[in-house]
């Protein structure tokens, strides 16, 4: 076995290992008095963070290696709730809204798109943004998510192509890991695609557009 | 969305190997109001329980340990009909582990759960397949009625109503077509989808259509596009061997299902089916290999049967025969544990037991193991006695184990046998090869014989010469030379020990048998002699 090999070993063991701890934080905070449910929260959060990185981790090592991440049916709306939900728990301080839309499903890979916007939604909250707003479109066969947030935009170096920004706190590796997951989902020739942008009132937007 | 998800009488059952695992989606159903909910720790454990009972939601990891998948507990339950279309089949996976088993399965799931899942992510998962498969319930119940035209009517219906059904109506519909052979309606269906979405069952099944449209190699060409998109997509393997084969190339056909079954090693029948190819193709390893699997796997199945043992051991006699020898220990005890199987699995069925004993006495045999191949062939014989109407193919097979242990007697005399009957046309080449062999050892078992009698003629044990002669004129190819030494010993006998009226008679036969011998002839001398000693001998006894 060498050195990678069990690097990825270690870490689907951890994996697993989050995977328990989780469910089990789930069912003790069920169970403890309501007095103790904010200190259960707080774990909990910190929990659910690490299981996101652990499994960012994963990903990118399997994109890396090749791995096959095959689509399947999946609801854009139970996408966007899914990513809320865990946000909520990780940003409590920050306000998530839905604009809700079509609720027909779509075909894309689930796994990977939540994965894409859960990091768009904490680059935002690294970058201190307070408002944060999930949105889905249809325009025939193309899905568009975005997310757009009250903070202070982007730079011009990212609005021009940078991607590996320095933030203080975060990977910085969101928008990279979100443009690996829009080029997997292709249709024929049409790839999918990450654009940026800052809203007129002010803030970011981030648009993954999958075929 | 909670309040859309009504588990309180549904009735659930959880299936997993790990009990951390079981005991963490139980307490999560329950905790989704699920009331009603059993579990099973293995495959063989939930297919047993989804024979006894109707269960409305199976949540069934695909991994199970030893024995059945999550996969072949789904397709024994749809296969059996013991899982109404109406209730949910959700399987649940490692991370990502699902791209191995979609589009591996004939009966595809509901869903796909995937690992790690929360609480919510459970509950909205599981609100999405429950609502799909209430507002689809009108199509579902009429296909568990048969009314197939209703179920059609239905989702057509559906569609027009709640477009956001399209998807998931359009699948059943599609495969509704397809099972009734209306191509052209499933392809409307499929391509109505395809604008849409780029689903790749949809796409599957365009191709699927254009194939039985008549056009094969469109269809080749639309399953590799698929294919580089989703290389795991096994399904698609699977009619690009059909359509190879269809043009008569076996080996690309071969190569196809190779893939497959790299892909998905578990299905049964893929495995049976890349078996009997590789054997048309002479490919004794991948059938071998392929028989192996089809009887491991087929072992806790309703695909089990006794031919997958029995062609596993001929593709392994093959590779028996083509090896140099250093793996034939392994293979013949393979072939040993396969057969002792088989038996045990298949007692009381005279036919397999008498199978599995010429195969064991042909692979002894093979490893030159004379001792063992002929205790089997004592049991296949026996078997075969038990056996009421034996086949023509049975009785050919003994013929050739005896040929193997050189018992040439019962060769021949189940020759005479056959004889007698009506050989199927394609067994003749068979019965000519047994004939050759017993024919050619014949004459030099014969000969052997003949030796064996001159040896103990010139050590004066007449006696013993008589029997080894008398053995050696038992063929009907015994020359004049073994037939007059046989005469010389019967007269020496009498002369040196004493009169034998039977042998003397025995010498006038082999006379008969002679004919006449030229005077040009060698031998003429030694007959003459011979004939006068026996005129001599029944003379003076009287005769």
């Amino acid at each position: 076995m060498d050195f990678e090999q069990l690097t990825a070993a270690v870490i689907h063991d951890l994996k697993n290992q989050m995977q328990t701890l989780v469910t089990e934080s789930e069912r003790i905070r069920q169970a403890v008095p309501p007095s103790y449910t904010d200190s259960m929260d707080a774990l909990l959060k910190r929990t659910r963070g690490i299981q996101s990185e652990i499994s960012q981790l994963i990903t990118l090592y399997q994109m890396k290696s090749h791995s096959i991440f095959t689509s399947d049916e999946a609801w854009p709306q139970s996408t966007l709730r899914m990513v809320t939900e865990q946000a909520l728990v990780q940003y409590p301080g920050v306000q998530i809204h839905i604009t809700e839309g079509d609720d027909s499903p779509g075909f894309y890979n689930d796994f990977l798109v939540q994965m894409a916007l859960a990091c768009m939604v904490t680059n935002s909250v690294q970058a201190g943004a307070t408002e944060v707003r999930l949105q889905v479109k249809t325009e025939g066969g193309t899905l568009m998510f975005s997310v757009s947030d009250n903070g202070p935009g982007f730079p011009d170096n990212i609005l021009a192509g940078e991607r590996i920004s320095r933030r203080i706190g975060g990977t910085g590796l969101g928008l990279y890991f979100s443009e690996l997951v829009a080029r997997h989902h292709h249709r024929g020739q049409q790839k999918g695609h990450v654009s940026l942008s800052n809203n007129p009132e002010g803030g970011a937007q981030v648009t993954l557009t999958l075929p | 969305m909670n309040s859309d998800l009504q588990l309180k009488n549904k009735r659930v059952l959880v299936v997993d190997d790990l009990v951390e695992a079981r005991s963490a989606m139980k307490s999560m159903m329950a905790m989704l109001g699920a009331e009603n909910v059993e579990t099973a720790r293995d495959g063989r454990e939930a297919t047993d329980m989804i024979m006894e009972k109707d269960y409305d939601l199976v949540l069934s990891d695909y991994n199970l340990g030893k024995g059945k998948d999550g996969q072949q507990v789904l397709e024994e339950a749809r296969h059996t009909n013991r899982l109404k279309a109406t209730s949910v089949f959700i399987i649940v996976t490692g991370e990502n582990a699902v791209d191995k088993v979609m589009g591996a399965l004939e009966h595809e799931p509901d869903g796909y759960l995937t690992k790690p899942y929360t609480l919510s992510i459970l509950r909205e998962r599981l609100t999405r397949l429950m609502v799909i498969k209430d507002t689809l319930k009108p199509i579902n119940q009429a296909i568990d009625l048969g009314d197939i035209d209703w179920a059609i009517s239905m989702a057509h219906n559906i569609i027009q109503e709640n477009p956001a059904y399209l998807l998931p109506a359009s699948r059943i519909l599609g495969k509704l077509h397809l099972q009734r052979q209306e191509y052209s309606e499933a392809l409307e269906a499929y391509n109505t989808v395809l604008e849409q979405r780029p689903a790749i069952w949809a796409r599957l099944g365009q191709a699927v259509c254009v194939y039985h449209l008549g056009d094969p190699d469109k269809a080749a060409t639309l399953l590799r596009e698929i294919l580089i998109d989703h290389p795991l997509y096994v399904q698609c393997h699977d009619w690009l061997a059909r359509i190879m084969l269809e043009k008569e190339k076996k080996k690309e056909a071969q190569q196809e299902l190779q893939a497959a079954v790299a892909i998905s090693p578990r299905g049964v029948l893929r495995q049976i089916e890349l078996g009997r190819l590789a054997v048309e193709n002479d490919d004794h390893q991948v059938a071998q290999t392929a028989f192996e699997q089809a009887m491991r796997l087929g072992r806790h199945s309703c695909y089990k049967s006794s031919e997958n043992y029995m062609n596993f051991i001929k593709a392994l006699q093959h590779n028996l025969g083509n090896s140099d020898g250093k793996d034939n220990k392994i293979l013949c005890s393979k072939a040993m544990r396969a057969l002792d199987e088989v038996k045990q699995e298949y007692a009381g069925h005279n036919s397999v037991i008498f199978d599995a004993n010429i195969a064991e006495s042909h692979t002894y045999h093979m490893v030159k193991d004379k001792q063992r191949s002929r205790t089997s062939a004592d049991k296949a014989e026996e078997m075969l006695t038990r056996i009421k109407d034996p086949t023509c193919e049975q009785q050919i097979q003994m013929t050739e184990i005896y040929v193997d242990t050189e018992q040439m007697d019962k060769a021949k005399d189940m020759l005479a046998v056959i004889r007698e009957r009506e050989v199927p046309s394609d067994l003749l080449n068979r019965l000519d090869l047994i004939k050759q062999q017993v024919e050619g050892t014949n004459s030099s078992y014969s000969a052997e014989l003949n030796t064996r009698g001159v040896g103990f003629y010139e050590k004066g044990k007449y006696a013993e010469a008589i029997a080894a002669f008398d053995e050696a004129t038992k063929y009907d190819q015994a020359g004049a030379s073994v037939l007059l030494n046989s005469i010389q010993a019967k007269v020496s006998y009498i002369e040196t020990q004493q009169m034998d009226l039977k042998q003397l008679k025995d010498c006038y036969r082999l006379f008969r048998r002679i004919g006449t011998i030229g005077q040009e002839d060698e031998r003429y001398g030694r007959y003459e002699k011979l004939r006068d000693s026996c005129e001599r001998l029944r003379r003076s006894a009287g005769i």
